[in-house]
């Protein structure tokens, strides 16, 4: 799962204005008339007793499980509907909808459905609805973009109500993270985004409201399986501006933030509000991304030597104020095929500059202005990454590397991102459960369009291990095969690492229950009510 | 009396203002691009007396070399605007008929299009930067210049100076160059005092919009972009520029106002 971001903000300019005739000076005029519609004031959002409310940044894209990739809209579409298995707070997976899962051998799986659980309108979730699901991402004209991941599977059978089974094309030990998929009820149909209004899950929430770009409202459902939630519902708020969000939760019309803050606004909330503040470690990891068909940058010395030359440290310090950690790789420690013992690099810019002379990139003039080469890196144009970029092209230049900073909007970055129209680029990876996405991401067969391998990596080793792990399912042997992959990528830098992120949570004192998962999912919803406030 | 304070005060910022921008490396004490993470946000103090931004650059440096920008993108604009102006304007006054009304319709289309949602688009098809935005600014600033210079130049081709120029053979350039325009520049001061003004918002507006002048390069419009994500914590970053465009404007905006009343006043006699 990829974060996204939109790019729309909320335009409000006061400058002085300068007393000239309007109708001689076009320009002006329309400037003052472009200007207008960003005054306009932020939707006001009822608030029904026992409702939170809880502010994002940028909104859900679809909310259909099937469809549901960026993490906003899977975190939102995960209150709504039920999985087969869901990943718990250490994201190990635990059963929700699947009462047991049994490996007939290494490629058919039994799966027994809990009996009691209902969607939204009160028809009993049977086996039936768990098939469609399925059938539906898998049929050929499926446009789902979870198709790929579930490429292994040849087919569910139902075997009875309550009974299926799982055949996949070869044994492939990660099978368990497809029971993930939001089981959607039979006949739900797929095909368009409209009918995003009218979405019927059986999770704890049922979908009340959904205004793209503005707010999605959910209501508590009264009849949920696991019991009901002590909430009325829950509204997402989305608020683009990170300063609006502040002052909104300032004026108490903001129950929750997590994560979507500006680091330098947690000391402030803080002090300002009375916001009980959590900080977590968490596991959304971000790297920068490497074209390894560049000439320049199909060299290990000069990756390694980027990596040398970023001060990490200083970053995390100031401009995310100690939310993050700097991270050794892809998987976070608290993963269980996490390998801590691999080769790091902190800050040395002169090894770096040496590495760089070593590679025939030698600086022309010394410490004067000529670099030694260009490379051009791609962020967004969310304003922390593009301060980010600053800082990396500031430290950059500093071992004589001129980093030529494009900053897009989302829709334009991401979509050359997928394409591997890069030089460097910078993303993040969020709820990585199996450690089998490396073989997303690095396995030769993954080159764009058959997966993420967006730069092109190609390692006749590192695929026979991923091959290996991931036919392997002694849990054991994974740890091992994977430990290995995770120091052969650390040694040639496919990825540089960067932090991985802390999650923040920002709630109103009388929010309890609520837990930060790693991945800064919403699962623990469920559970958060809303205490009596204290009388002062 | 009070007219001439007033535009003595502008006449004396524009003056400061142009120094600025002139003396940028001999007044700003730091290099406006010297990042140092580790003094973030620093409040005004001695050894930055406008404090620094979020990552630890001089903010009175910045404040000075964004002058040049503002400077530069108010010129230039206006420069290439009046000279387009002035040409459509003259043709159209000193001809008439269908040359007149085929350019004053290209204009009226022109000038039906909201102007900084069409910088907007060029700079976003042209890609960000401040030539782009010099040449939006500029390609859909002239229309006022021109409309301007056509209603003098009509005016003027009926007065007998004019006439006689025209009896003694000189041809429609020699005309307009020699005889007409001495009378048209003072409208046409006034008109490019506010219109460098203008120019100067419409360049902090677009960079401020991220589509101006690009990071690192300081601009006040998108100083007050980076600074806006501070506003809670650390306001300078935003008063600042904020306060050095307001100072440019009124600057133009008093020399344009004087220059009128005087200019004007004497035309009346």
């Amino acid at each position: 799962m990829e974060l996204t971001h939109s790019s729309k903000r909320a335009i409000s300019l006061s400058k002085p204005r300068p007393k000239v005739k309007l109708d001689k000076i076009p320009i002006f005029a329309a400037a003052l008339a472009a200007l207008l519609p960003g005054c306009r004031p932020a939707p006001r959002v009822e608030r029904p007793p026992g409702m939170l409310v809880i502010a994002l940044e940028s909104g859900p894209t679809r909310l259909d499980p099937r469809y549901a990739t960026d993490a906003t809209s899977a975190r939102i579409s995960a209150l709504i509907f039920n999985s087969l298995a869901r990943p718990d707070e250490n994201l190990r997976l635990q059963p929700e909808l699947a009462q047991t899962w049994q490996a007939l051998d290494d490629r058919t799986y039994i799966v027994r459905v809990k009996q009691g659980a209902a969607f939204h309108d009160g028809r009993p979730l049977t086996a039936a609805d768990v098939k469609y699901t399925y059938d539906s991402v898998l049929k050929p004209d499926s446009r789902s973009p979870k198709r790929g991941a579930l490429r292994f599977l040849e087919a569910v059978d139902w075997l009875g109500p309550y009974e299926l089974r799982f055949r996949l094309s070869g044994p492939f030990a990660p099978f368990l993270e497809s029971l993930t998929l939001g089981i959607v009820p039979e006949g739900a149909r797929s095909d368009d985004a409209s009918g995003e209004q009218r979405l019927i899950g059986s999770g704890p929430f049922s979908l009340a409201e959904y205004l793209p770009g503005e707010k999605v409202v959910l209501k508590s459902n009264p009849a949920y399986w696991e019991g009901p939630s002590r909430l009325a519902g829950v509204t997402f708020k989305v608020i683009p501006d990170a300063v609006v969000r502040a002052l909104e939760f300032k004026k108490g019309t903001i129950d929750l933030i997590q994560n979507d803050l500006e680091p330098d606004m947690v000391p402030w909330l803080r002090s300002h509000t009375d916001a009980a503040i959590e900080i977590r470690e968490g596991d959304i990891f971000q790297y920068v991304g490497i074209n390894l068909e560049h000439p320049i940058l199909k060299r290990r010395e000069v990756r390694e030597a980027l990596a040398y030359a970023i001060d990490r440290g200083a970053i995390i310090r100031h401009l995310l104020k100690g939310l993050a950690i700097p991270a050794t790789g892809l998987l976070a420690p608290g993963h269980w095929a996490y390998e801590g013992s691999v080769p790091q690099r902190a800050y040395r810019p002169d090894e770096a500059k040496r590495l760089l002379d070593r590679a025939g990139f030698a600086d022309p003039d010394g410490e004067g202005p000529l670099p030694r080469f260009k490379l051009s890196y791609k962020t967004t144009n969310i304003d922390l990454r593009k301060r980010i970029a600053e800082a990396l092209k500031e430290q950059l230049s500093r071992v004589g590397i001129d980093l030529e900073v494009r900053t897009y909007e989302w829709g334009t970055f991401y979509g050359d991102v997928k394409q591997g129209n890069f030089q460097l680029y910078s993303l993040e990876w969020v709820g990585v459960v199996d450690p089998d996405i490396y073989y997303n991401l690095f396995h030769s067969s993954s080159i764009p369009p058959n997966g993420n391998n967006r730069g092109r990596y190609r390692n006749t080793e590192i695929d026979k291990l991923l091959e290996q792990a991931r036919r392997n399912s002694a849990l054991d042997e994974r740890k091992r095969l994977y430990g290995k992959i995770q120091q052969l990528l650390a040694t040639d830098l496919p990825y540089i690492p960067m932090w991985w992120k802390k999650n923040v949570v920002v709630r109103k004192p009388e929010v309890r229950g609520f837990a930060l998962y790693p991945d800064g999912d919403f699962g623990s919803l469920k559970q958060v009510f809303l205490a009596d406030r204290p009388t002062p | 009396m009070n007219g001439k304070v007033f535009l003595f005060a502008g006449v004396a910022i524009l003056l400061v203002l142009l120094a600025t921008a002139g003396l940028a490396p001999w007044i700003a004490p730091y290099d406006p691009t010297q990042q140092n993470l580790e003094n973030d946000l620093a409040t005004p103090s001695r050894g930055h007396p406008l404090g620094t931004d979020k990552l630890g650059r001089d903010m009175l440096s910045r404040v000075v070399y964004g002058s040049r920008i503002s400077v530069l993108v108010g010129t230039s604009t206006v420069t290439i605007a009046v000279l387009i102006g002035l040409l459509v304007g003259s043709l159209s006054g000193y001809f008439g008929g269908w040359v007149d009304h085929l350019l004053m319709r290209l204009v009226d289309i022109l000038m039906a299009f909201p102007g900084i949602l069409l910088a907007i688009a060029f700079t976003a098809v042209l890609g960000p930067g401040l030539d782009h935005v010099v040449l939006a600014l500029s390609l859909l600033g002239w229309t006022g210049y021109a409309r301007l210079v056509r209603g003098e130049i009509m005016a003027l081709r009926e007065r007998d100076f004019v006439h006689a120029a025209q009896a003694l053979g000189g041809s429609p350039a020699r005309v307009i160059a020699l005889h007409m325009l001495p009378n048209l520049l003072p409208p046409l001061v006034i008109q490019a005092t506010f219109g460098m003004a203008a120019a100067i918002i419409a360049e902090g507006s677009l960079s401020f919009l991220g589509l101006g002048a690009q990071p690192p390069t300081p601009s006040w419009g998108s100083m007050l972009n980076e600074g806006r994500q501070f506003i809670l914590v650390a306001p300078h970053l935003t008063a600042f520029p904020g306060l050095a465009i307001m100072v440019a404007i009124l600057g133009l905006n008093l020399v344009g106002d004087g220059l009128r009343d005087r200019l004007e006043k004497k035309g009346q006699r």
